[in-house]
């Protein structure tokens, strides 16, 4: 084990490295104190964490047919990374886990083709997140909303 | 740590977003469970993001996982780390716990965090993607240096996606971000368990 306590001591620029505001645009409740800048706004929550732009989906699609779902899913998913690539963003994952009557999986994407892991369902529709560098935190959201945002029954995210 | 029982082992598993963790974590654990050579085994599932993408797919594997989420415990949820390990330690009585930091952690920051609060050390495996390094080492090279610093172990992953001179290539890079680590290219994808001297060094830890 290369393990040296003393050694890292002075070296954690980590968390001095943090500029992070506490800008919330309306009442959150978390149960841990966390420093994150938020912005709500309706199923895409923006975060951001060390230069990277986090934009995390939670919501439900219409219909029931779960091929249909993966599918369009898909679809704007990969809509979502080609305009992150586009504007010069740097993907650093997008993931989303869709679940329709007990069929689920997990849709990846790093670059442009996603992977799939198929699995047994949780009781959840859509729940997903974009970790980005080097895009601006509204154009993330703008991108999220008019893709996978799209495809949502309109509801506040829940927390 | 009740005296006389068995000290639970800590594997902290980091690397980039994107980089195959979360595969690494389930071939590892089928491996371990599969031989026994380690009974019980728990997963802390750490992802930055607001809501838990792949705490559901080791779930539906059979780990026993807990999440922490919109946050890094490295950093922002340092603070709830300690005590999460100390519920799961209770509830879950686990040999072996994995914690999967998120993609953007700096694993040495949660390996101090055990040491200082918990008086427990966690052995750093670290996973890169062979594909991806070498566009994004240059750009991220400021997050990859604190990520691979002080990594026991480091998986040159995916390497099912490039050729022979693209790997030797990356390896070499990669070795100078960590001089310290040992190396090992892995298709944590592929059938089969990874190579033997990785699971002897993986056995070395959790035993």
């Amino acid at each position: 084990m290369t393990n040296d306590l003393h050694e890292h001591e002075h070296e954690h620029e980590h968390h001095h490295e943090h500029h992070h505001e506490h800008e919330h645009h309306h009442e959150h409740h978390h149960d841990h104190d966390h420093e994150h800048e938020h912005h709500h706004h309706e199923m895409v929550e923006i975060t951001e964490h060390e230069g990277a732009i986090i934009g995390s989906v939670k919501g439900r699609m219409a219909g029931n047919d779960y091929a249909e779902a993966k599918e369009k899913l898909t679809k704007a998913a990969k809509e979502a990374a080609r305009r992150i690539t586009e504007t010069g963003g740097i993907i650093g994952h997008i993931k989303f886990i869709l679940a329709v009557q007990g069929q689920a999986c997990r849709i990846s994407i790093t670059e442009e083709e996603p992977s799939f892991k198929e699995f047994e369902g949780p009781d959840t529709d859509i729940e997903g997140a974009a970790i980005v560098f080097n895009v601006e935190e509204e154009t993330l959201e703008e991108i999220l909303e008019e893709t996978v945002g799209a495809l949502l029954i309109k509801q506040e995210m829940t927390e | 740590m009740i005296k006389g029982e068995k000290k639970m082992k800590i594997l902290i598993v980091g690397g980039f977003l994107g980089s195959g963790k979360t595969s690494v974590i389930l071939k590892l654990a089928e491996y371990l469970i599969s031989e026994k050579i380690t009974e019980h085994i728990a997963v802390l599932e750490n992802e930055i993001g607001e809501v838990g993408i792949d705490d559901q797919v080791l779930k539906s594997s059979g780990l026993k996982v807990r999440g922490l989420f919109a946050g890094c415990v490295c950093c922002t949820l340092a603070g709830e780390l300690p005590v999460t390990i100390k519920t799961i330690e209770k509830e879950l009585a686990p040999d072996l716990l994995i914690i999967e930091a998120t993609g953007v952690a700096f694993p040495y920051d949660i390996r101090e965090n055990l040491e200082r609060n918990l008086e427990t050390a966690g052995t750093i495996l670290c996973v890169v993607d062979a594909k991806r390094w070498p566009r994004l080492h240059k750009p991220l090279e400021h997050l990859f240096t604190h990520q691979l610093k002080a990594a026991d172990m480091i998986l040159v992953n995916k390497i099912d996606l490039v050729d022979t001179e693209t790997k030797e290539g990356v390896a070499e890079n990669v070795r100078e971000f960590a001089p310290e680590a040992r190396l090992f290219f892995t298709d944590a994808e592929a059938e089969g368990p990874f190579e033997e001297e990785l699971l002897n060094r993986i056995k070395e830890a959790v035993l």
